[in-house]
């Protein structure tokens, strides 16, 4: 199809993104950041050097091959931090701006008072990493934030780029969403910072007989989801919709897409934790079984369990949508996109990061590549395979699930034939080996011969088994078959959301609601029990276990007050006391617990004994 | 209904109308935690009577008490310690018997309470009666999470006899992608 077309394809079905009160960052054209940025290189053990700077760039310089080896990490630098005078100057302006409705942003309930200890001590030890870890320099996002208002100032533009692909009847629309900066720490409390930002979704589209494009699903890219849990049907409430273009709630400096409005809580896994997080996740079900508590875990959402694994860092991605929106009918309106489809040449040729590479080990300020890699090089699977990435490279276009129904089951129909002439084979031949071993049954000479039908007998016995259950079991799925092609030509359809195995819900209203006090406890527990530590420590020279061991007590106490989870706790440790008291009884009494076994035993042995009499 | 007022409701009832809908197994429970807390007070009166009694306790120690004697200030902490586990034990067990709603949190405290009791005293002086107190509370928790027990308390499932849980009631809230 035509490029023309392929954009009117966009136009029609381009979303509405609404962003959360205080986003500074909205989708640009790359072509002024580009413009804007430099190219340069960075090897293994050398400082980074400048190959064009910034001004001369351009996206058809940025295109041309290069090949410097394996070892040499491209990426774009957008801005130059501030000094501290740019600063402070920066952040006082800021301070006598009046803020209008959209720049304002509050945040919601802490993120550390709907989470434990463990979690929370990890949280302070990563925000302590920061200082090692190659960390965007806060002044680097006040800089960001000037040079993209100029860029606005010189044209106020917000675009997407946009791309068509067909595959296997379907017709994807790929919107990609660039921008400059990713203030989501910074700005919002969030994980990290980084220059530049790529953010997709997908729509889904399958062509009528009539040549009609209609949309069936919705993708949105997201941190902890994939495959199945990232589409919705088209029809699904959850995916909103203003006529045909569907609405997107941006997460507030992370740009993250949601379906609904609200405040997300995300895990983020530290990866040389990574280990412990799985053992704890393979562990917490057989915990929760014993304390009977796998039925109510079962109950509860995903958000909801209070089983997020300690090891992971909670943060919240406000998506809030009260912001700015842009899209058709709102408050800005989409310029023409930049189609990807052929790649252009910067998508392709350039492999290297968006934005400043901070030698983070985590990866979490290192800028991202582009639409078409991932950071390490490699095609991103949304790229080459966007049916599959989101769970749709095993359903079929609407308009084929019918005939490919009729497809399978008259394979499975053939299928059928072929085996039951099998069977009826080999039931021949078994009857004909088991006449003929009766017939051998106590003739002294024939017995060797006699163990060997046996055994061709039981061989040739459990592969009819085999086959007569495959042929059953053929039989079923061809109802199911049969009742499924009514069912489609009823006009019936499944439920729009069968396929989603764990939906990322925004934090309810009971959830947010933390009092002031439970907030204020959760900001300073962490340093309090770190001072009461080391203060223990202090006090009680070399014998502070039971110091701390009450100091720990009283704090878990305090927090499961706060947390309405005292009966939980209450629980859980008479639960651990009994086991050990079981224990201490099983040491100190072991020899006596035997023999009163043993007596018991014997005893009952008797008296069923007795009974038979 | 809503369910508060189940549980009100419940609550409410007289002694008799509770009995009905209670199950055997938490009248079982309810009953069994008398003793216990009668041996509970029996420890706190002894170590009272070592304190503030000594004409009362002194013959005791003839028939080998005295071990029990853990020094003035441990003794009186005891008797705090006790009798307050009698009473709460009291409590549970009254509140087991009248389904009210925190009876099984109570009597799971009262037990836990007792157990780390027990288990701070076996790192120390290790008083015989100790192990009576263990294996009677461990028996107490392993009854306590009986599965009709527990169920008796478990919020939303608490119906009065021949009603049907109202939907909004039960906590059991699946949604097809949960």
């Amino acid at each position: 199809m035509s490029a023309e077309s392929n954009l009117t394809l966009l136009r029609r079905f381009e979303p509405i993104v609404r962003y959360t009160h205080g986003e500074q960052f909205f989708p640009m054209d790359v072509e002024p950041y580009v413009e804007t940025c430099g190219l340069w290189t960075q090897r293994l053990g050398e400082a980074p050097a400048c190959l064009i700077p910034e001004g001369e760039l351009t996206l058809s310089k940025l295109a041309q091959p290069r090949a410097d080896g394996s070892d040499v990490v491209y990426f774009l630098k957008f801005i130059e931090p501030m000094n501290i005078s740019e600063l402070a100057a920066y952040q006082i302006q800021q301070r006598l701006k009046p803020k209008g409705f959209r720049e304002a942003f509050h945040a919601g309930r802490g993120r550390l008072a709907r989470v434990g200890y463990v979690s929370r001590l990890v949280d302070a030890l990563f925000s302590l990493t920061l200082l090692t870890r190659g960390r965007v320099p806060g002044d680097t996002a006040a800089a960001a934030v000037l040079e993209y208002r100029n860029i606005l100032v010189e044209r106020e533009h917000y675009t997407y780029h946009g791309r068509v692909v067909r595959q296997d009847g379907w017709v994807v629309l790929q919107y990609w969403f660039f921008y400059p900066f990713n203030n989501w720490r910074s700005g919002f409390y969030g994980v990290n910072d980084h220059e530049a930002d790529w953010e997709m979704i997908n729509i889904y589209l399958f062509e009528t007989g009539e040549g009609e494009a209609r949309p069936e699903w919705v993708a949105y890219a997201s941190h902890d989801f994939s495959g199945d849990d990232l589409r919705r049907r088209w029809d699904d409430p959850e995916a909103e919709k203003v006529g045909e273009h569907p609405v997107i709630y941006a997460g507030a400096g992370s740009h993250a897409s949601y379906f609904a409005s609200g405040e997300y809580l995300a895990e983020f896994e530290l990866p040389y934790l990574a280990p412990v997080i799985r053992i704890l996740d393979r562990l917490r079900k057989p915990v929760q079984r014993a304390l009977g508590r796998d039925q109510e875990q079962d109950e509860q959402s995903t958000d909801q369990r209070g089983g997020f694994n300690i090891f992971r860092i909670p943060f919240v991605d406000y998506a809030r949508g009260d912001g700015l929106a842009i899209g058709p009918g709102q408050d800005k309106e989409w310029e023409e996109p930049r189609l990807l489809e052929p790649p252009p040449a910067w998508v392709s040729n350039y492999r290297g990061l968006w934005g400043l590479y901070a030698h983070d080990p985590i990866s979490g300020e290192n800028a991202p590549a582009g639409p078409m890699y991932n950071r390490d090089g490699a095609v991103r699977r949304a790229w080459y395979d966007p049916l599959g990435w989101a769970g749709l490279d095993k359903v079929p276009p609407p308009d084929e699930t019918v005939a490919r129904l009729q497809a399978r089951r008259a394979e499975i129909n053939a299928r059928r034939a072929e085996l039951a002439e099998t069977i009826a084979q080999k039931s021949q031949e078994l009857m004909g080996l088991g006449v003929e071993t009766e017939a051998m049954r106590g003739v002294p000479h024939l017995k060797k011969r006699y163990a060997a039908h046996q055994k061709q007998i039981d061989e040739l016995s459990d592969e009819l088994n085999q086959l007569r259950a495959k042929f059953a079991s053929d039989a079923a799925l061809l109802e199911a078959i049969e009742l499924k092609i009514r069912r489609l030509q009823a006009g019936e359809r499944e439920p729009a959301r069968a396929h989603i195995k764990r939906a990322h819900h925004p934090a309810t209203h009971d959830e947010l609601r933390f009092s002031r006090l439970a907030e204020t406890w959760a900001a300073i527990s962490i340093g309090l029990m770190m001072m009461g530590f080391v203060t223990l420590v202090f006090l009680l020279g070399g014998n502070p276990v039971i110091g701390l061991v009450a100091l720990l007590s009283l704090m878990v106490f305090i927090e499961s007050g706060f947390r309405g989870q005292l009966s939980r706790l209450i629980t859980s440790a008479t639960i651990g006391l009994a086991i050990v008291s079981s224990l201490v009884i099983l040491y100190e009494f072991f020899w006596v617990i035997i023999a009163l076994l043993v007596l018991v035993a014997g005893g009952y042995i008797m008296w069923e004994n007795l009974r038979e009499l | 209904m809503a369910q508060a007022d189940v549980v009100r409701d419940l609550e409410a009832q007289p002694a008799s109308e509770a009995s009905r809908n209670r199950p055997w197994a938490v009248t079982a429970i309810g009953l069994l935690m008398f003793p216990q807390a009668l041996i509970l007070l029996v420890l706190g009166v002894f170590y009272f009577g070592s304190v503030y009694l000594l004409d009362v306790w002194k013959p005791l120690s003839t028939l080998g008490v005295e071990k029990l004697y853990l020094g003035a200030f441990t003794n009186m902490v005891l008797i705090i310690i006790f009798i307050s586990l009698a009473l709460l034990s009291i409590m549970a067990a009254i509140g087991l018997l009248r389904l009210w709603r925190n009876a099984w949190t109570n009597a799971m405290l009262a037990q836990g309470l007792t157990l780390l009791v027990a288990l701070i005293l076996y790192l120390g002086a290790r008083p015989w009666y100790i192990y009576i107190l263990m294996l009677y509370s461990v028996f107490m928790v392993l009854y306590l999470n009986h599965y009709e027990v527990k169920m008796a308390f478990r919020p939303g499932l608490r119906v009065e006899e021949g009603e049907e849980a109202h939907p909004q009631e039960a906590t059991v809230e699946i949604s097809d992608e949960r």
